[in-house]
C-alpha cells in the first residue's frame, strides 16, 4: 500500500483551511442576521 | 459407508481450509473492523445493522469473497451484541431486535446491577450467535442430500416462495408487501432483456440499458428514510451517560448465564429457527424468546419484568442466534431470511457466486468462511463489549448533528461505488423518497429488496426451467409442493380474515343440537390412522430412497417399510388418543395402525419410491391417494367388526353425526365470516395515505401499457408479476377506503407484544401501586413509531428540509467535489440546524474530510464523480474529489 504523504498533508492542510473559510464566512453572515437559528429556525 | 466417509473428509477438509484462510491478519482485521463497526452502529440512535450493511456493500466490491463477507458478517452479527448496552442502562433499545431487553435489563440498571445485566446480555449473546452458526455448520451436511434435487425449476419455486413469505409476514398488510415486492422484481427486470434484447423501461437513457444498479436502490429505501427521521425525531437515545460503574457484578452476569444455560439453548434455538424462516425479523424474534422464557420458566410470571436476569438472557440470546438461522436459507435456496440477508445476497450477486447446490459443493470453504465469520464476530463482539462498556455508552448520547453528516458522506461515495455515474447518485435520491414515504405509510420494505435482489434470478431459473422441461416443470415434486406452500400462504391471511369477522357468530345458535360424544370414537381415530400411515408409508419410502443413494447395492425391504410405517403412525396415534382422552379400547385401537399398515401391502406390493421419483407431483398424488383408500377399506372393515355390540354401534353412529355438525359449523363461520366481510363496506373515505397506493397504481398500469409492445420472452415475467401487483394494489386501496374501520390482527411482532404484555399485566393485576410500571412498559415497547411524536406540519417541513439538503448537496458536489462539499454541510449543518459551538463544528469538519480524504482518497483510490471545476480548470484536480 503505497500513500503519497507530502500529497496527503498537502491536500489535509488545504482542506483544514477550506473548513475555517467556510465557517468564517458563515460566521459572518450569521453576524449579519442577528444571532445564530435557533435549531433549524423553528 | 465409504460414501459416508468421504463426504465427512470433504467437509472437514473445507471447514479446516476456511478456517486458515480466515486466519488471514489482513482479513482478521477487516473482521474486527465490521464487528467494531456493528456494535457502534446498534449503539448509535436512528442507524441500524440494515443500512450499515447497506452502506458497507459498495467497499467489498474489490474484496475476495471470503474477507468481503467477513466484513459484512462480521458487521451483521455484531449489532444484536452492542443493542442492550442503551437498552439496559437508559431503557431505550438501540435496535429493534432488543426491545425485550429493556423490560428486565432496564429495571436491573435501576436496582444497580447494569453492571450484571451488561455482562449476562454481552455471555448470552456470544452464546446465542455461537449457537447460530453451529446451526448452520449442522445443516449443511443435512442439506447436501437435499441439493441433488434441486435444479432450476426448484430453486425458481425457492424464491417465489420466498418473497411471497416475506410479503405476507414482514408487516401487517399483507396485499402492500405482495405489492412492494412484485414492484421489486419489476424494477430488477429494468434494461437490456437477457433473451431478446428487448430494452425494457429504458426511457432512451443510456444509464438504464445495464439495469438499475442494486447498492443506490438498498442505501436509498433503507439508509436515507433512517437519517430522515434522525433529523425529523431529532433526539439522542439518552441526555446524560452517567450511569455509575458498570464493571461491577461482571462476574456474577457470567455465572448467571452458565446457570441457565438451558434457556439459552431453548432461546437460541428459537432465534435461530425463526431466523430461517423468510419474513419473520429481527424485532419478532426477542418478543417470541422473552414471551417462551416467561411461559415456561419457574416463577417468570411474578419476577419478570422487575429486572429478572433470565429476561435479559432470554432475548439476548434468541437474537444473536438469528444471523445463522437466517443463513442457512440464504446459502442453500437463495431466498434470503432477512433484509440483511437480502443485502448479503446482493453480496453474492456482485462476486459472482450463484446461491443454492453451488455453495455447498465447489464453493463449501466459502459457506464454512461465513460459519467462522459469525463465530468469531460473536467472540470478538463479546469481548470488545466487555472491554468498552462504558465508552460504548456515551455513543448513545451523540446528537443527530453529529450522525448525519459523516453517514451521509459515506453514502454518497457507497453509491457512487456502484457504476460510477452520475445516474447512481438520482437514483439514491429518487429511492429515498420513496423508501421513506414507504416507511412513513407503513409500507414493508423487505418484499421491495427481495424483489429487486431476486427478480433477474427469478427470470433466468423460469427461461432455464421452461426451455429444458417445458411445462412439466410445473409437475416437479418440490416445485409442486414449494408452490402449494406459496398459495397456502397467500390465502392463509385471507381466511384468517374471514374467521375474525365471524368471531362473535355463536353456531350454536343453529337449529341443530349439538350431540355429545362420549366412548370410542372409532371413524375419527381411522380416518386419522389411515392419513398417519399413508404419510408414514411415504416418508418410509423417501428414507428407503436416500439410503439407497448413499450406497447402491441397498435393496429397500417391505418389512422395512411397515416397521418404519408403525414408528411414525404409532407416536401420532398416541398423541391422537392423548389429546382426546381415550382411556378404554387402547389396545384395540393399537391393533388398527398395524393393520392398516399391512394393508398397504394389498393387493399386491407396489414400491412407492419407483413412482415417487420419477418427480411428478400427479403421480405422487395418485400413488397416496390409492395408499389412503387402501387403509380406508381396511379401516372399515376393522370398523364394522368392531360395531358388531350394539352399544358400540349407536356411539358410532353419534359420533358421525357429530362429525358432520362439527364440519358444518366450521362451514357456517366460513360462510357468515365472507359474507359479513363482503358486506362489511362503506361509502369511501380518503386519507393522504392513499394518495401513495393511487401512486403506485398508476406507475403499475402505465408500465404495464408500455410493456405490451415487447417481445413475447421479454414481456411475459414483467405481465404476470405487474398483474399480480395491480390486483395486490387495488385490493389493498379498495380495503383502504372502503372497509369499516376495524381492530385487525396486526402482525407478527404486534402479537407477540401483545401476548408478553397481556402476562406481564395479568400478574400485576390488583397491584394499583405497579399502574405507573406499566403505563412506563407499554411506552418502551413502542419502538416502531419513532417519528409519532412530531405534529405532521413540522414533521413534513422537517423531511421536506432533509431532502432538500441531499439536492443542494449534489448540486454543489457537481460543482466543487465531494470532499469539499462534505466540508461546506458540516458547518451549514451543524450550525444551523442544531447551533453547535464552533470549536466543535470545526474539529468535527476538519477531522471528517481528512480523514474521508485519507481513506477514501489515498487508501481505496476511488474515483470521484467527475466536476464542473475540474472540467474547467483542470490544473484544480489536485484538490481531492474535484
Amino acid at each position: 500500500m503505497y500513500i503519497d504523504l507530502m500529497q496527503f498533508l498537502t491536500q489535509a492542510v488545504g482542506l483544514v483551511a477550506w473548513v475555517f473559510l467556510a465557517a468564517g464566512v458563515y460566521a459572518a453572515i450569521e453576524k449579519a442576521l442577528g444571532g445564530p437559528a435557533q435549531s433549524g429556525g423553528e | 459407508m465409504e460414501s459416508i466417509a468421504a463426504e465427512i473428509a470433504f467437509m472437514a477438509t473445507s471447514a479446516g481450509k476456511a478456517f486458515v484462510i480466515l486466519m488471514d491478519p489482513m482479513r482478521l482485521m477487516y473482521l474486527s473492523a465490521g464487528c467494531m463497526m456493528g456494535l457502534v452502529l446498534g449503539i448509535v440512535p436512528g442507524i441500524g445493522g440494515l443500512a450499515g450493511t447497506a452502506m458497507l456493500l459498495p467497499f467489498t466490491f474489490n474484496m475476495d469473497p471470503y474477507t468481503a463477507f467477513a466484513l459484512l458478517l462480521g458487521l451483521g452479527s455484531t449489532t444484536a451484541t452492542g443493542d442492550p448496552i442503551p437498552a439496559i442502562l437508559f431503557g431505550v433499545p438501540g435496535g429493534a431486535a432488543s426491545a425485550a431487553t429493556v423490560l428486565d435489563g432496564f429495571p436491573m440498571a435501576k436496582k444497580g446491577e447494569a453492571g450484571r445485566a451488561l455482562s449476562a446480555a454481552y455471555m448470552s449473546s456470544l452464546m446465542g450467535g455461537i449457537f447460530g452458526a453451529f446451526l448452520m455448520a449442522v445443516s449443511i451436511p443435512i442439506l447436501r442430500p437435499v441439493m441433488l434435487f434441486l435444479g432450476s425449476p426448484e430453486l425458481l419455486a425457492f424464491s417465489v416462495l420466498g418473497i411471497s413469505m416475506v410479503a405476507i409476514l414482514s408487516g401487517s398488510a399483507p396485499l402492500r408487501g405482495l405489492t412492494a415486492g412484485c414492484i421489486g422484481i419489476m424494477i430488477a427486470m429494468i434494461g437490456t432483456d437477457p433473451q431478446s434484447g428487448t430494452l425494457r423501461w429504458t426511457f432512451n437513457s443510456l444509464y438504464l440499458w445495464d439495469g438499475l444498479p442494486l447498492t443506490p436502490q438498498l442505501l436509498g429505501i433503507f439508509a436515507l428514510p433512517e437519517l430522515c427521521d434522525l433529523l425529523i425525531s431529532r433526539t439522542a437515545i439518552a441526555a446524560d451517560t452517567s450511569v455509575g460503574n458498570i464493571y461491577k457484578g461482571q462476574w456474577q452476569g457470567v455465572q448467571d448465564c452458565f446457570r441457565h444455560w438451558w434457556l439459552i439453548l431453548r432461546c437460541s434455538w428459537i432465534g435461530g429457527g425463526i431466523g430461517s424462516i423468510p419474513g419473520i425479523s429481527a424485532s419478532v424474534v426477542d418478543w417470541l424468546a422473552y414471551g417462551h422464557a416467561l411461559k415456561t420458566e419457574k416463577g417468570a410470571s411474578a419476577t419478570f419484568g422487575k429486572g429478572d436476569v433470565r429476561g435479559v438472557i432470554a432475548s439476548e440470546s434468541s437474537n444473536n442466534a438469528k444471523e445463522g438461522g437466517a443463513l442457512v436459507p440464504t446459502v442453500a435456496f437463495g431466498v434470503p431470511g432477512s433484509a440483511t440477508m437480502a443485502i448479503l445476497l446482493g453480496a453474492f450477486l456482485i462476486h459472482g457466486l450463484v446461491p443454492g447446490p453451488d455453495m455447498l459443493n465447489k464453493n463449501l470453504d466459502i459457506t464454512y468462511a461465513m460459519v467462522w465469520s459469525v463465530a468469531l464476530a460473536n467472540i470478538l463482539g463479546a469481548g470488545m463489549c466487555y472491554a468498552f462498556s462504558p465508552q460504548f455508552a456515551k455513543l448513545s448520547v451523540l446528537r443527530f448533528s453529529l450522525i448525519l453528516p459523516a453517514v451521509l458522506g459515506i453514502i454518497y461515495i457507497g453509491a457512487f461505488e456502484a457504476t460510477r455515474q452520475w445516474g447512481d447518485l438520482y437514483t439514491l435520491l429518487l429511492f429515498g423518497v420513496i423508501g421513506w414515504i414507504m416507511k412513513q405509510f407503513k409500507w414493508p420494505r423487505p418484499p421491495l429488496i427481495l424483489g429487486l435482489v431476486l427478480g433477474d434470478t427469478i427470470e433466468r431459473y423460469l427461461f432455464i426451467s421452461v426451455e429444458r422441461y417445458g411445462l412439466s416443470w410445473l409437475d416437479r415434486l418440490v416445485v409442486a409442493v414449494l408452490f402449494t406452500m406459496a398459495i397456502v400462504g397467500l390465502v392463509r391471511p385471507f381466511l384468517q380474515d374471514i374467521r375474525y369477522h365471524a368471531r362473535d357468530y355463536n353456531p350454536t345458535s343453529a337449529a341443530r343440537e349439538p350431540l355429545t360424544t362420549t366412548g370410542p370414537i372409532w371413524i375419527m381415530a381411522v380416518v386419522r390412522i389411515a392419513l398417519a400411515t399413508t404419510f408414514g408409508l411415504f416418508l418410509a419410502d423417501l428414507a428407503t430412497f436416500i439410503l439407497s443413494l448413499t450406497s447402491a447395492r441397498f435393496e429397500p425391504a417391505i418389512a422395512m417399510s411397515i416397521v418404519v410405517t408403525c414408528v411414525i403412525a404409532g407416536p401420532l396415534l398416541a398423541w391422537s388418543i392423548y389429546r382426546r382422552r381415550i382411556t378404554q379400547d387402547i389396545v384395540m385401537l393399537a391393533v388398527i395402525p398395524v393393520a392398516l399398515a399391512a394393508a398397504q401391502l394389498l393387493p399386491a406390493n407396489v414400491p412407492m419410491f419407483k413412482v415417487v421419483f420419477a418427480n411428478s407431483a400427479t403421480a405422487v398424488l395418485v400413488v397416496l391417494g390409492l395408499a389412503f383408500l387402501k387403509s380406508l377399506l381396511v379401516g372399515l372393515i376393522v370398523v364394522l367388526w368392531l360395531s358388531r355390540d350394539q352399544g358400540t354401534r349407536n356411539n358410532l353412529i353419534s359420533h358421525v353425526n357429530a362429525y358432520m355438525d362439527n364440519l358444518w359449523t366450521s362451514w357456517d363461520i366460513l360462510k357468515v365470516g365472507f359474507t359479513r366481510m363482503v358486506t362489511g363496506f362503506q361509502a369511501p373515505r380518503f386519507h393522504i395515505s392513499q394518495l401513495f397506493t393511487i401512486f403506485v397504481i398508476g406507475i403499475l398500469s402505465s408500465a404495464l401499457l408500455m410493456s405490451l409492445s415487447w417481445d413475447f420472452s421479454a414481456k411475459i415475467v414483467p405481465l404476470v408479476v405487474g398483474t399480480a401487483a395491480l390486483l395486490a394494489a387495488g385490493l389493498s386501496l379498495l380495503n383502504d377506503m372502503c372497509r369499516k374501520p376495524e381492530p385487525s390482527l396486526g402482525s407478527l411482532a404486534e402479537q407477540a407484544m401483545a401476548d408478553v404484555e397481556q402476562r406481564i399485566n395479568a400478574s400485576e393485576s390488583g397491584a394499583t401501586e405497579n399502574v405507573g410500571a406499566v403505563a412506563e412498559k407499554k411506552i418502551h415497547m413502542d419502538i416502531t413509531s419513532d417519528t409519532a411524536h412530531v405534529p405532521i406540519d413540522i414533521l413534513l417541513k422537517r423531511a421536506a428540509r432533509f431532502f432538500g439538503y441531499l439536492l443542494v448537496f449534489m448540486v454543489v458536489m457537481s460543482v466543487i467535489g465531494l470532499i469539499p462539499t462534505v466540508g461546506l454541510f458540516v458547518v451549514f449543518f451543524m450550525r444551523y440546524e442544531n447551533s453547535e459551538r464552533w470549536t466543535l463544528i470545526i474539529t468535527y469538519a476538519s477531522v471528517l474530510v481528512v480523514s474521508i480524504t485519507f481513506v477514501f482518497e489515498h487508501i481505496m483510490h476511488i474515483p470521484w464523480p467527475p466536476t464542473y471545476m475540474g472540467q474547467w480548470f483542470p490544473v484544480l484536480k489536485m484538490i481531492p474529489s474535484l
